[in-house]
């Protein structure tokens, strides 16, 4: 066994978790080698001296206060538990009902999107057709509005008075 | 009585008093390890509570294939390294001065200066030959155990422990045998 080997295996061998073939390798290199057996020497004066270091007791109303803060955090987490809520039953559906669920709510949103597009189109007015506009304003329809202001014993005159009394006909 | 593992679950759902139980089971380990780890009691008992407020918020998560006890080392390690290392970044080359044989204690020295000087010590570490010393020497952990609480193998362990004990030595050797 290497020098290296041995002095890393000295914690494990002073806290006894050394197989047992390693336990006797260790020693049979510690036996030989004055530098690791310093080492070893070292490392048991390490971990008492270390072990003696106080330990002062936990502060006075530590428990109290973690808690007061955890409560604080847990009614946090209720309240943005509370919106998420109602949906919370997503996850415990089985993946069939959940692939339903999902078709369902996209029928319904395309079914929604086709009624109100009709009842758009229901409230919007309608273009009137030519024979309507014909019928309300001829003049218009035959684009003989620059005919209008001509005086009625004119041929112009005569020619709107025509058109007006036939509707477009 | 319920197990630890019970208790976090019941903690998952919402029972506030099964988290209490737990604090009031684990919080010497926890206090002692930041204590020992940062010095401070003030900085420890921050640490110390964030590692089990920490715990309580991913409850939900927990899934019992370890012991509690190694979850919560390994949350509190994590804690502490972090913190240490946001706080103060380590300087290898910033080694505090060794005592010369002069200062060397006496029997007047009282085991408050020798705490402090085991704490100047620790504190030279770099952060993770710090946090294993603390589990073996303080927490009195077996090597295995620390290798989960640090996420690593048993051999790192072993090294880092070697390491750390080649550092600490010549700082502490006075106090050997006495």
């Amino acid at each position: 066994m290497r020098c290296k080997t041995a002095q890393r295996r000295l914690e494990a061998y002073l806290g006894g978790e050394l197989t047992e073939k390693e336990r006797v390798r260790t020693e049979q290199h510690l036996a030989s080698c004055a530098e690791c057996t310093r080492a070893l020497e070292h490392a048991r004066q390490l971990r008492r001296t270390l072990g003696e270091k106080m330990t002062p007791p936990v502060p006075e109303g530590f428990h109290a206060r973690l808690m007061a803060r955890a409560k604080e955090r847990a009614g946090e987490r209720r309240w943005s538990d509370g919106i998420l809520r109602p949906f919370g039953w997503i996850p415990a559906m089985a993946v069939g009902l959940r692939a339903a669920a999902v078709a369902g709510v996209v029928v319904a949103l395309g079914l929604g999107m086709l009624i109100s597009r009709d009842m758009w189109r229901a409230r919007e007015p309608r273009e009137a057709s030519p024979a309507q506009v014909a019928e309300a304003d001829p003049v218009r329809l035959y684009r003989v509005d620059y005919f209008a202001e001509a005086p009625g014993d004119s041929l112009a005159g005569a020619y709107v008075s025509l058109v007006s009394a036939t509707g477009g006909e | 009585m319920a197990s630890d593992e019970e208790l976090m679950q019941a903690a998952a759902g919402g029972d506030i008093d099964a988290f209490g139980e737990l604090v009031r089971r684990h919080q010497d380990s926890a206090w002692r390890i930041a204590y020992h780890y940062v010095g401070d009691r003030t900085e420890a008992e921050d640490l110390a509570q964030e590692a089990f407020l920490k715990i309580l918020d991913a409850a939900s998560n927990y899934r019992p294939t370890a012991r509690f006890s190694t979850y919560l080392y390994r949350v509190i390690a994590n804690l502490c390294i972090d913190y240490h290392r946001k706080r103060r970044p380590h300087h290898p080359g910033e080694m505090p001065a060794q005592q010369s044989p002069s200062d060397a204690p006496d029997a007047r020295l009282t085991a408050k200066e020798r705490d402090r000087a085991v704490q100047r010590a620790l504190d030279q570490l770099p952060d993770r030959q710090r946090m294993a010393v603390v589990l073996c020497y303080f927490e009195d952990l077996p090597l295995a155990q620390i290798a989960d609480a640090m996420d690593t193998t048993y051999k790192a362990v072993e090294r880092l422990l070697a390491r750390a004990r080649k550092s600490l030595a010549p700082h502490l050797e006075h106090f050997f045998g006495k």
